[in-house]
């Protein structure tokens, strides 16, 4: 038997392109990127995306993923996905942003946008740093964590706590699905595909905001190898809960409560 | 509010409600916009309207969210309206940028008050730099049209729509809280352009290959090609878009350039003039990019002197002393903060140029000066106390 | 996740496989996208999986080789966690 008659388990989705991305060996964006294309493909829904791209290094996702693109000014993909979808009511509208852009100087823009309850899916990927612009602190960075702006390590009394953005917008009744998920490995990122898939049949439904933040590395911003950055998640988490924190439209909403960031540590 | 307008009937309307309703007759998909004095009403006649045609809009969070809806909107083949005030559209200035650099078509209507900072909610002039030089970072320009009644406000809507659609470009409507607040009796001319066929928009791949729609180009070879492109645009705009209008200027010997509302109070002052002899006209800009260079270089070969009056402290006189290029004086007259310049001190003005100034005699020389004649000082303006005084208001108006 | 050989994608296989046709391995390696971030080795579970120190390809990396045919699972972990989607896995050569 040729090769070409063997039954194809794992393949690059068509929606993904063939060139090779400028991200950094082990980034996380690529193995996102993946995700949204193969859902993208098995959804069929190349022919009506409209996406939304940030400033950041996922700034040329464009390239990456075959379906209609918009650039936003940094942080404002939010709005610039509310003007799409009310113009475009049949469009399925996504949002692909960094923590920097969704929780920084985008703040306003995914806090009204979930508030109105816009039928977008936004795509938050969290790797709590600014990655290219050279590994500066983000809202997201661990209390301790060092960065180029934080270089003997976050101080809460100085730059504040981390911000649990996803679990502040999980409160709005606009937000029909809110979840957070983690690249750690195979199986973990089978349950981040879970996820978006979810947040994709929430808008495909006709309901309101869903948002997925994946908990994502990088490894030249964090000073790691890439397998060493892969274990760092597992701290990322103890901060920042992986789950599904609100599915209304199945009646599965968590209580407020309370947020404990947890100071980065350093490895036994 | 009162029912929708009907067309061919005179009508007293308030020029905010008016530019908005011009809009919605243009044709104009979605609005997003943000409260903000003195154009609010702009905003809550789109509240109302909008909806009820089945079209799209949202008050945003702010102007940040107000402007980027409307650039997502646009860019993907809508066409867009989006309103605000001065404080506001330094708010925009980024995505203006934005949209510059990815040939974006948008329309918006921004109303002047006084600053800078939180200013005055009064009508100012005072965003003219801000219009036409620039507005986000970048090399670029957009066309900013400014009307100077509530009727010509009207015709200009869809004729921004179609400068903005048929060249790719945002387009800025430019006037004062004047305009945007007072009532006027107005037969509306309303118009619907028709819509170009969208090569270009973001609005779902179908079946076609996927469209980015972007100003991000990091190779420094291409973004040059981009912004000769870019260029090469402005210069048809610059080509085929200059509108200004003209009275009295075939036997004016002083020429007030003034737009909006001043020109309105320099109508006032030019017809007061004439009444005691002195023959003045009013060079009215209409197009404020592209200006009309051109127009004001002719008149400044035979004017012995120009006037500019502003409700600033002085931007477009800037564009006026480049047009003339020495061949005249150029005197200034302004108000700031709120303040609206009367016909009786623009008058005066024009005595005093008048007074300092030389016919310029049987010789019509087209050769330019130098630079000011020696002797004369180089802004007859300067010396003339911006004094609190009476605001004429009411006579400056039509 | 399996995709059946009705798409019109498995029948043209990328030129830059890194052995020849009538092998039946399991796995089909875009060695000139691999950037040699060895994720993919950390989630192989037997460990079939090293960077091949004798190549460097056009990226500048050295880039991921399959050790053993014969001790390829199929499990498609190494696919589902690279982020550069280098691997094609196929079923187990024994299926028919």
């Amino acid at each position: 038997m040729t090769i070409q008659e063997r039954r194809v388990i794992y393949q690059r989705p068509v929606s993904l392109d063939e060139k090779s991305t400028h991200y950094c060996p082990g980034c996380g964006h690529g193995v996102v990127h993946r995700i949204l294309a193969e859902l993208i493909d098995e959804f069929g829904l190349a022919d009506r995306t409209i996406a939304i791209a940030p400033v950041g290094c996922s700034v040329f996702a464009y390239e990456y993923l075959r379906v209609d693109w918009i650039e936003a000014p940094h942080g404002r993909a939010p709005a610039v996905a509310t003007g799409v979808r009310r113009v475009h009511p049949e469009a399925f509208v996504l949002t692909y942003q960094g923590d920097g852009d969704l929780a920084a100087i985008g703040t306003a823009e995914i806090v009204h946008a979930a508030a109105r309850g816009e039928s977008i899916t936004g795509i938050f990927v969290n790797n709590g740093i600014y990655g290219m612009t050279g590994g500066q602190m983000a809202p997201t960075t661990l209390l301790g964590q060092r960065t180029t702006s934080s270089p003997t390590g976050r101080d809460a009394r100085l730059a504040g706590y981390p911000l649990p953005i996803t679990e502040m917008l999980a409160l709005l009744p606009g937000v029909d699905y809110a979840a957070r998920g983690t690249l750690h490995d195979a199986a973990a990122i089978g349950k981040v595909k879970a996820m978006v898939k979810r947040a994709f049949e929430v808008q495909l439904g006709g309901g309101g905001f869903s948002l997925v933040e994946i908990l994502s590395t990088c490894p030249v911003g964090w000073n790691m190898t890439p397998t060493e950055s892969i274990r760092h998640l597992e701290q990322v988490s103890e901060t920042y809960p992986v789950g599904v924190l609100v599915d209304r439209r199945k009646g599965l909403v968590a209580p407020p409560h309370e947020f404990h960031p947890v100071p980065w540590h350093e490895e036994a | 509010m009162s029912d929708p307008m009907p067309t061919n009937e005179r009508v007293l309307m308030k020029g905010n409600e008016a530019i908005a309703e011009a809009a919605v007759q243009a044709g104009c998909d979605a609005y997003f916009g943000y409260p903000i004095t003195p154009q609010a009403e702009l905003l809550e006649w789109m509240a109302r309207r909008m909806p009820e045609l089945g079209r799209v809009f949202v008050q945003a969070e702010s102007e940040l969210g107000a402007i980027t809806m409307g650039l997502g909107a646009a860019s993907s083949g809508a066409r867009v309206l989006v309103s605000t005030s001065s404080p506001g559209f330094s708010l925009m200035a980024e995505a203006m940028s934005y949209m510059a650099g990815s040939e974006v078509p948008l329309l918006l209507v921004e109303i002047m008050r006084g600053g800078p900072g939180l200013g005055s909610i009064g009508p100012s002039q005072g965003d003219y730099f801000q219009a036409v030089k620039g507005h986000g970072h970048g090399d670029y320009n957009v066309p900013v049209f400014a009307p100077a009644s509530i009727g010509e406000a009207i015709e200009l809507v869809p004729h921004a729509f179609e400068v903005a659609e048929r060249y790719r470009t945002p387009v800025i409507l430019l006037a004062d809280g004047i305009l945007g607040q007072a009532m006027e009796p107005v037969v509306p001319r309303y118009r619907t352009p028709a819509r170009l066929p969208s090569t270009w928009a973001a609005d779902g791949a179908k079946g076609r290959e996927p469209r980015v729609v972007k100003s991000l180009d990091l190779h420094p070879e291409n973004l040059e090609r981009h912004n000769e492109d870019l260029q090469a645009k402005f210069r048809r705009i610059t080509a085929a878009e200059v509108m200004w209008a003209g009275e009295h200027l075939d036997d004016a010997e002083l020429v007030i350039v003034a737009y909006g509302t001043a020109a309105r109070v320099a109508r006032t002052a030019i017809a007061r003039a004439r009444e005691g002899g002195l023959r003045a006209g009013l060079l009215r800009p209409i197009s404020l990019w592209p200006f009309p260079t051109t127009a004001i270089a002719e008149l400044a070969t035979h004017a012995r002197g120009f006037l500019v009056v502003e409700l600033s402290a002085g931007q477009m006189v800037e564009d006026v002393r480049l047009a003339v290029e020495g061949r005249a004086p150029v005197a200034f007259h302004g108000r700031t903060g709120g303040m609206v310049p009367t016909p009786a001190d623009v008058v005066a003005e024009l005595r005093r140029l008048w007074s300092v100034t030389e016919p310029r005699g049987g010789d019509r020389a087209t050769t330019p000066m130098a630079g000011p004649p020696p002797g004369l000082p180089s802004d007859l303006g300067a010396d003339v106390p911006l004094a609190t005084r009476r605001n004429e208001l009411v006579e400056a108006v039509g | 996740m399996s995709i059946t050989l009705d798409t019109p994608v498995a029948r043209e296989l990328p030129a830059a496989l890194t052995f020849p046709p009538v092998d039946p391995t399991p796995l089909a390696i875009a060695t000139d996208r691999c950037k040699g971030c060895e994720l993919c080795i950390a989630a192989c579970s037997p460990h079939v999986l090293a960077l091949d120190e004798a190549v460097v390809n056009k990226l500048g990396y050295h880039p991921i080789r399959l050790t053993d045919p014969h001790g390829c699972t199929s499990c498609a972990k190494c696919a589902k966690v690279c982020p550069d989607a280098v691997f094609t896995v196929f079923a187990p050569a024994k299926e028919r």
